[in-house]
């Protein structure tokens, strides 16, 4: 511990000194008298170069767009360059570009690093016939936000073995289901740290007959991203074999598995002012089989003002043949994703600006020009997207605010409930050049037929609360806020849309990050209690027109807020998840890295811990199952078998 | 963009304050990241956490130095990343920082309450500023940028064997000066 304080120490040192030993900034004495004699050799020619260089004007590529006007993307190329237009005086040559704006205000072009998106030709042979690609197994052991629309995760299992993706060690694992007898039966290394290798795994889906995998991997093809769907026969563990894959140039951002289909979600990016005459430039490439050509423009959304001139682009993999059924592309970054049953919905976050002038403002230091607003506030753009009978934009809706992830939207019966933290900043005045930032959550019930909000609660939560976690089920809404450790739960009847009521714990001690909806009517809430490094499990139920909490854990340590990592058997009323103590981090402490599990009795309304036990690896990465008295867990290079006493049971 | 230009941008929440402190100072920060952690899944979080900081940082704070705050910001989430860190994760480099580090910890007889940080600070600052610059900029390159020895020699111009004697005899002195002021850690 002396050593970390002694380390953090280093901390306190000026800023001056800080910046003296930057790498670059210190010049040895005999350093800089060798550069200037060498710079003093070259001078002549730099100069001539420099200036040439300087001085060249830049190519014009686009000029007047209306030449374009026959083409599929009019309307695009339109769109995009306003958008390139509007972000200020474009430099003809590298002079106005770098010297000009030292002596006045001028706009720099913003050279977005970014990559070409391009979806690339799968390889291997082809499936055999007769194989199944239907909907997941029923012992599948992620936790479906959706019924039948399945999600990656890094556990995967059948009723005779168990699938596990170690993505510290780049490997797939198969264990054996055999109690204590339990064993790696098999394995598949899928990427490493060398150049070109594929470094991290996304997740994986199971086929229903538990024969195949499919592991989403990221790496990079020279300079781009890829993104890699890999098929794996599985149907010998002790065997695992690539068959096949498909390789989409892009990001990554999310996918679905929905009967057969896989719903890809990436991000393509452009990295220099497009040239107009050359789609590749501008518009996401799809190899349709006869190669590559661009999206059509009846399948590229393009959002009335542009924030910027990259894609988010949803594609329709048949998991068979990874052949692409469609392709979706909407000129924006959507920032998160729900996929209902039938419809993929795209999240974008929006700044809108209200009243923008200049003014003089001043602070202690000085009195100086600057624009601002009145006001800006944060809004997010839903878009529908069908992918039932091919991919189909179903349009549109603005709601304040942003979303914090996926549960903070569920379709149910026509009508789409959103959860937003909403913000606002208030130019309070040029004296000190300051906003006043204000902070609450909403909720918005939107018809998806017609993408019209309905009914919204604005502000409902106490003022300054953001949303921290959210959860839909059914006709029920859960929500927590809160601005620091401390949280209210609100409970929304949504049985009538139009008409929507809630009730709330009151503020209670810490706030959940992720909540459950579990057996009979309780409600558990996964978060922090009094302080960050306090986990704290809570349950809730909903009585006489209050919320009241019934019991909870707390413990002192670090856990995972990423939902996928807990196990949750609603059957046998069990909640695991793993953490990390102080004394890990602190004092090299292994047995400070854990995995718990929880029983929560419905009868007795308590929560017991059953299992506490020592095992390595991030708290994101820790997986386990229960099955029959037996509690599995994986990590990192670790895979444990625990029986569970018939107290816990 | 100068400093103070993007520091506005943050005050005035602009969503391109970001966009543009990545710009400017993305690789320095990918930099002090990448040399405490040697996985580059970790440095990228550790870098992104870092721009999440400065933003729920500024305001209140107007930061005169960006590249500094943000470095600061930077490698202290990547220590405490570092020791959370499994074995198979760390680096010998940065082990061996640490425990030359250690080494200035003021003898146990001086035990007692934590000095109080501003005095930490200014005792610190105070002994920085009694070294020559040469060794002054050798031992914060080791100590705050957790520079490899090679690197550090390279940039100073100096030979591996002679940073090693600035280090050594810089940390004797640093842990005698802690004790004669009786500072605590």
């Amino acid at each position: 511990m002396k050593r970390k304080r002694m380390m953090d120490s280093m901390n306190l040192i000026d800023d001056r000194y800080v910046e003296e030993a930057k790498p670059g900034a210190y010049r040895p004495r005999r350093r800089v008298w060798f550069r200037v004699a060498t710079v003093a050799a070259c001078l002549a020619v730099a100069l001539s170069a420099l200036g040439l260089w300087m001085f060249l004007p830049f190519r014009e590529t686009n000029g007047d767009v209306t030449q374009y006007r026959d083409s599929e993307y009019y309307e695009i190329i339109r769109k995009l360059d306003d958008f390139y237009q509007n972000r200020g005086d474009q430099p003809r040559n590298n002079f106005e570009l770098y010297v000009s704006p030292i002596f006045q205000d001028g706009i720099r072009i913003a050279k977005m690093y970014s990559m070409d998106a391009v979806i690339m030709e799968s390889k291997a042979e082809t499936r055999a016939a007769g194989e199944s690609w239907a909907y997941a197994s029923k012992e599948n052991p992620t936790d479906l936000q959706v019924s039948g629309v399945d999600e990656t995760d890094l556990i995967k299992r059948t009723a005779s073995h168990i699938f596990y993706v170690d993505d510290d060690d780049f490997t797939l694992f198969a264990y054996s289901i055999d109690g204590e007898n339990s064993e790696a039966v098999g394995k598949y290394a899928y990427g490493g740290r060398q150049k070109g290798d594929y470094q991290h795994c996304r997740g994986m889906y199971l086929s229903e007959d538990g024969n195949t995998v499919f592991l989403i991997l990221f790496g990079w093809d020279r300079d781009y991203p890829v993104t890699k769907l890999a098929v794996l026969d599985v149907s010998d563990p002790a065997n695992i074999t690539e068959q096949k894959c498909l390789i989409v140039r892009g990001s990554y951002a999310t996918s679905r598995f929905v009967d057969g289909t896989v719903l890809l979600m990436t991000y393509c990016y452009f990295n220099k002012t497009p040239d107009y005459g050359d789609e590749t430039t501008f518009i996401p490439q799809v190899d349709t089989g006869d190669g590559f050509c661009g999206v059509d423009a009846d399948h590229i959304v393009c959002p009335e003002r542009l924030s910027g001139c990259s894609y988010t682009v949803v594609s329709a993999v048949d998991a068979e043949t990874l052949e692409i059924l469609g392709t979706e592309a909407y000129l924006s970054l959507n920032e998160n994703f729900y996929v209902s049953g039938d419809s993929v919905y795209l999240f974008r976050l929006e700044q809108d600006y209200v009243g923008l002038r200049e003014v003089e403002c001043k602070d202690a230091e000085a009195t100086f020009k600057a624009y601002t607003y009145d006001s800006t506030f944060s809004k997010t753009v839903i878009s529908r997207l069908g992918y039932r009978d091919g991919l189909r934009d179903l349009g549109s809706v603005a709601v304040k605010g942003w979303i914090k992830d996926q549960y903070s939207a569920d379709e149910y019966e026509g009508v789409l409930r959103v959860v937003t933290t909403v913000d606002s900043n208030t130019f309070v005045g040029p004296e000190s050049y300051s906003f006043e930032n204000t902070v609450n959550a909403s909720l918005y019930c939107v018809d998806t037929e017609t993408m019209k909000v309905i009914s919204a609660i604005e502000s409902f939560a106490p003022a300054g609360e953001s949303v921290r976690s959210v959860r839909f089920d059914g006709a029920m809404g859960y929500v927590c806020t809160s601005i620091q450790a401390k949280d209210p739960v609100f409970f929304f009847n949504l049985s009538d849309p139009e008409n929507v009521t809630y009730t709330h714990t009151g503020t209670i001690e810490g706030f959940s990050t992720s909540l459950v909806n579990f057996t009979d009517g309780y409600l558990v809430g996964i978060g922090v209690g009094e302080s960050a490094i306090n986990l704290k499990i809570e349950v809730y139920k909903e009585a006489e027109d209050q919320v009241v909490s019934v019991c909870k854990a707390e413990k002192a340590c670090w856990y995972s807020d990423d939902y996928k990592s807990y196990l949750i058997d609603r059957k046998n009323g069990l909640i695991g998840l793993g953490i990390e103590e102080e004394s890990y981090y602190v004092e090299d402490d292994c047995e400070g890295s854990r995995y718990l599990l929880y029983r929560f009795d419905p009868e007795s309304e308590t929560l017991t811990e059953v299992c506490n036990i020592a095992i390595p690896g991030s708290v994101d990465r820790k997986r386990a199952v229960y099955i029959d008295g037996y509690l599995y867990v994986m990590s990192w290079q670790y895979f444990e078998v625990v029986s569970l006493d018939a107290a816990a049971r | 963009m100068e400093d103070r230009e993007i520091v506005e941008l943050y005050w005035a929440r602009s969503e391109t304050a970001i966009s543009e402190t990545e710009k400017k100072y993305g690789k320095y920060c990918h930099s002090v990241a990448g040399r405490i952690l040697s996985s580059a899944e970790d440095a990228e979080e550790c870098v992104n956490d870092a721009y999440l900081a400065a933003w729920e940082s500024i305001p209140p704070q107007k930061p005169e130095r960006l590249s500094v705050y943000l470095g600061k910001l930077t490698r202290n989430l990547s220590i405490n990343r570092y020791v959370r860190n499994t074995a198979a994760k760390r680096s010998a480099t940065v082990d061996a920082v640490f425990d030359e580090i250690a080494e200035c910890i003021p003898d146990p007889d001086t035990e007692g309450d934590r000095t109080d940080e501003i005095v930490l600070r200014e005792a610190i600052n105070a002994f920085l500023g009694s070294l020559s610059k040469r060794d002054r900029v050798v031992f914060v390159k080791r100590y705050w940028y957790v520079e490899p020895i090679a690197a550090v020699a390279r940039e100073t111009a100096l030979t591996e064997s002679n940073v090693k004697v600035i280090l050594s005899r810089t940390r004797n002195k640093f842990r005698k000066y802690l004790e004669k002021e009786g500072v605590t850690i």
